[in-house]
């Protein structure tokens, strides 16, 4: 792994950020950091505000009052062009330039930056492979002729193409049906993972949210609800608002951020044999994988080392722990 | 026919005028259409005044703004030209505006938001995705304008028109009928080489 070592300034810090238009305020007063190498999500309601917010991390909105500051810069003192061309930026599908190749529209950036033409060749190979599609195959074809997925997946290669540190996404994956939708989460997730990026994403699905997330901050009427963890923000809702947003009643959501090295039992460490589970598992997976075998038990891995082991009975306490807690707020 | 092979040396150098009085005002049109056309549609508030004018120039009728014109320029090439490049404004500026308006906002967000200048974001953007409409409003201001070059004639700069009116006055039909059908040839193939670019520029959407 090549990562930057983690500096101490936040990647991007919002500082009573206000933007007003025609008398409303889209947003208003927002202030949250977004720590460096992380994955955060905006989530809200269409009309909350989150895609005016995040529109103004790289100045394609002036806010009225506030400041935005991007690895320890105010951006109002930054060339705005300048300052788009190191932060990717990916929206719905609409954004591929339908006139260029999928090699052109990856090289955008690559190319304003003055890079060498092989230079250039070489990298849109590497992301085209980074997102799954084989560049001998999609390199010259027009967005039109690709998927929704397929297009979705050109984006994000476009985006990460002048390796910026920060990505920008606004909801990148509104337009594609449910599997691919699933595929390209988890591919984004393990780029985020692999190249340490500072990922800021928008979106309105909550279970989007919670399966990116390492922080989810929810946004209503231009506010901020609540910062928090997934688990956080699912178990111990803030607001009213918030609690209605997520359904903190939901047992399955809760199974989908809670992970199987939180709840196992670690006195057990029986061999493996057979079907495991990872540690870093969510507990809605290793209970798949528990109904899937006809073991009342299964080892728990990190890595190659059993860790500990994971039973029906173990889920259950673990989701009751939580409901607990949040019952006690 | 038989006009045309016996008077060959005529109708080709009355064509030739024709072709240049057209070319002559489409290029000056263009010119002067394609920044107005930009500026409009990035001024919403410039739309009707713009059209305002553009629209009264283009309901006056192609007499009597040759009669004004040759009061100020006199008679000539110049005033033909000129007549024509007026009349071919409202239909080229028409087109170009909605063709940089009609581009997709979430690809010219896209391209601001990947680090394009303004200036960037015209040319290798709006510029491309505008381009067939844009030859579509080409192909309609050069039909018309090869059409109404006829009347062009009438300040002595020449052309086909010459044929034709002299043709109606000696009731020598022959020869206004070989001048309105090679102006006819002439539009019908302008029409051809356009609407051939027309599917150049748009060949990313096939």
């Amino acid at each position: 792994m090549t990562g930057s070592p983690p500096s101490q300034a936040p990647a991007v810090r919002f500082d009573g950020v206000v933007r007003a238009y025609g008398g409303r305020r889209g947003v208003d007063g927002v202030t949250f950091d977004v720590p460096s190498a992380s994955f955060c999500v905006l989530l809200g309601p269409s009309g909350c505000g989150k895609t005016t917010l995040l529109k103004t991390v790289n100045r394609l909105l002036e806010p009225s009052a506030g400041r935005v500051i991007v690895e320890g810069t105010d951006v109002a003192g930054v060339d705005p062009v300048t300052l788009r061309r190191r932060i990717g930026y990916a929206i719905q599908q609409v954004g591929l330039f339908p006139h260029m190749r999928v090699a052109e529209n990856i090289a955008v950036v690559p190319r304003l930056l003055r890079w060498t033409e092989e230079r250039i060749s070489a990298r849109v190979d590497q992301l085209l492979e980074s997102v799954h599609l084989d560049p001998s195959e999609y390199r010259d074809r027009f967005p039109r002729g690709l998927s929704g997925g397929q297009q979705q997946r050109v984006g994000l290669a476009r985006a990460l193409a002048g390796d910026p540190s920060i990505l920008l996404m606004d909801e990148p994956f509104g337009a594609v049906d449910a599997i691919e939708r699933a595929h390209l989460q988890d591919e984004v997730l393990s780029l985020q993972r692999r190249l340490r990026k500072t990922i800021l994403f928008v979106t309105h699905d909550v279970d989007e949210a919670l399966r990116l997330a390492d922080t989810i901050v929810v946004m209503r009427d231009g506010r901020v609800e609540q910062a928090g963890a997934p688990l956080d923000v699912l178990a111990r809702p803030a607001t009213p608002f918030v609690a209605e947003l997520v359904d903190s009643h939901d047992v399955l959501r809760l199974l989908s951020v809670i992970h199987v090295g939180d709840a196992m039992d670690r006195s057990e460490k029986a061999p493996a044999s057979g079907a495991t589970v990872a540690a870093g598992m969510t507990l809605r997976d290793a209970l798949s994988r528990l109904a899937a075998t006809d073991q009342r038990s299964l080892p728990v891995v990190d890595g190659a080392d059993v860790v500990g082991a994971i039973a029906i009975d173990d889920i259950l306490g673990a989701v009751r722990r939580v409901g607990a807690s949040a019952v006690r707020r | 026919m038989t006009y045309l092979v016996a008077h060959y040396g005529d109708v080709a150098q009355y064509a030739g005028q024709h072709l240049a009085i057209s070319a002559t005002a489409l290029l000056i049109a263009l010119v002067v259409a394609l920044p107005v056309g930009v500026w409009v549609a990035k001024t919403p508030s410039a739309t009707v005044p713009v059209f305002g004018v553009l629209g009264t120039i283009y309901t006056i009728p192609s007499m009597a703004l040759l009669g004004v014109l040759v009061l100020v320029e006199g008679l000539g090439f110049w005033t033909a030209v000129t007549a024509l490049a007026a009349y071919a404004q409202m239909i080229l500026v028409r087109n170009v505006a909605a063709g940089i308006a009609g581009v997709d906002r979430g690809v010219t967000e896209a391209a601001r938001g990947s680090g394009m200048n303004s200036w960037q974001v015209l040319w290798l953007v709006e510029r491309p995705l505008a381009m067939p409409v844009i030859i579509a409003g080409a192909r309609i201001a050069t039909v018309s304008v090869i059409g109404i070059a006829s009347v062009a004639a009438w300040v002595g700069a020449g052309g086909l028109g010459t044929l034709i009116f002299a043709g109606i006055d000696q009731g020598n039909y022959a020869k206004a009928v070989t001048g309105a059908i090679v102006a006819m040839l002439l539009a019908l193939a302008a029409d051809g080489a356009l609407r051939a670019a027309e599917r150049l520029s748009t060949r990313w959407a096939g």
